[in-house]
């Protein structure tokens, strides 16, 4: 694992302009075993956001979340699980208290055993105090190496 | 041709909408007519009323407060799915739903005493009953026919539960000429005393209105961050109906901490709308 990688390319990647709130991804694999960075790019606006990562071998994959929300800024609570082959991330503050602008790196999650195929992020949704949906981009950070 | 027929689909939600940009106008206009002095209200206005979807819900707190739907047209196959608050009543068995022919009998009656909703249905002593608890939301849905082995299916689920309480069918009665022309909601007839609160009345001649989603709270039809953000929203609104789905996740009539993290543990789970 390179950690250094990781937030390079989530800094390079957020340091386009951009209008959205974004989920930026970026995957090694290493021995079988898919590490995923999840980094989030925050407009400032957001007060939950959520992220849905599409595991292939479904529910018989071997999962591991214990940093999958271990960046949280203290403002915000969040909980990863693994239902119906998915791995399901949830951020928010219990008064609707917007998160933090700027890039923040989330956590990471660990897949193992789940054939050739790499996991997918397939869902991302930010939403501000209002519950109004905020653009949300998914952005592929591409192969960390 | 069209056979479904919407009779009353936003009798309460139609005064949810209104209340959007009042304060205090949840009606029951959409009715054809109002008996006794069931009140329809928002949770946060005086006397609070708790509500299942949208803004606003009934109270029925004596016997005799209800509302009547006279738009079905002597109907031979009915659906119905309304929402009961079982409140605080006790004290008597009190009729809460009745499906009427033109001359008053009741072909389908549901009842509550306190403990349990039973359900009749015209041409049979039979009824089967549903074990509830107070001050929960249930959601009851039925399906009669009229022919000559006609029939009536129930389903109810509430309290929190995304799994209905077992109630078998009554089937195989002769009441081909049996007819509905009248439904009516509400603290109809009996005894006991204590309020009811209903809400989210929909019926229809051949397809069932079905259940609506627990926790959807913004009413996308879908359960994610943003249901928990109008929940979050709705308790610190001191319950103002902020969200205009169904937020009360927990199904106990209030909105709160728990609902929150009901909804939490649903978004965890992937739940969708069809397993809540």
């Amino acid at each position: 694992m390179n950690a250094t990688k990781f937030a390079v390319i989530g800094l390079a990647l957020a340091s386009s302009a951009t209008f959205a709130d974004e989920l930026v991804v970026t995957q090694q694999e290493k021995g079988g075993t898919h590490a995923i960075a999840i980094d989030y790019v925050s407009e400032g606006k957001a007060a939950a956001f959520e992220f849905r990562i599409e595991v292939p071998g479904g529910a018989t994959a071997k999962v591991s979340l214990e940093k999958c929300m271990e960046g949280l800024p203290k403002s915000h609570l969040g909980q990863c699980t693994f239902a119906k082959g998915h791995i399901i991330g949830l951020v928010y503050n219990d008064s609707n208290e917007p998160f933090p602008a700027g890039v923040h790196k989330i956590g990471r999650v660990y897949v193992s055993g789940a054939g050739a195929g790499k996991p997918v992020v397939n869902h991302f949704l930010a939403a501000d105090a209002k519950a109004d949906k905020l653009p949300s981009v998914i952005r592929d950070g591409g192969a960390a190496k | 041709m069209k056979t479904n027929k919407l009779l009353l689909v936003t009798a309460l939600g139609a005064a949810s909408l209104m209340a959007a940009t009042t304060a205090s106008a949840c009606s029951l206009s959409a009715w054809s007519s109002v008996s006794g002095t069931p009140v329809a209200n928002q949770p946060d206005q005086s006397p609070s009323v708790a509500r299942y979807s949208g803004a606003c819900g009934m109270q029925a707190d004596a016997i005799g407060d209800f509302v009547t739907d006279n738009t079905p047209a002597d109907e031979a196959s009915y659906r119905v799915r309304f929402y009961v608050y079982t409140g605080t009543h006790a004290g008597g068995t009190a009729d809460i739903f009745q499906a009427r022919n033109g001359t008053g009998t009741n072909i389908i009656r549901v009842q509550y005493n306190g403990s349990q909703l039973s359900f009749g249905m015209n041409g049979t002593g039979t009824t089967r009953t549903a074990a509830v608890v107070p001050n929960r939301w249930y959601g009851v849905e039925l399906a009669w026919e009229a022919a000559a082995a006609g029939s009536l299916n129930i389903t109810v689920k509430g309290a929190g539960s995304s799994t209905p309480i077992a109630v078998s069918p009554i089937t195989g009665i002769n009441n081909s000429s049996d007819r509905i022309a009248e439904a009516r909601l509400g603290k109809i007839a009996g005894a006991g005393t204590g309020f009811i609160n209903f809400d989210s009345f929909d019926s229809r001649r051949t397809t069932s209105p079905g259940f609506l989603c627990r926790g959807d709270a913004n009413n996308d039809g879908a359960i994610g961050a943003q249901d928990r953000i109008l929940v979050t929203n709705e308790i610190a609104a001191f319950g103002a109906p902020v969200a205009t789905g169904q937020p009360d996740a927990n199904e106990d009539g209030a909105v709160g901490a728990q609902d929150r993290i009901v909804i939490t543990n649903l978004i965890g789970a992937f739940a969708d709308c069809s397993d809540v």
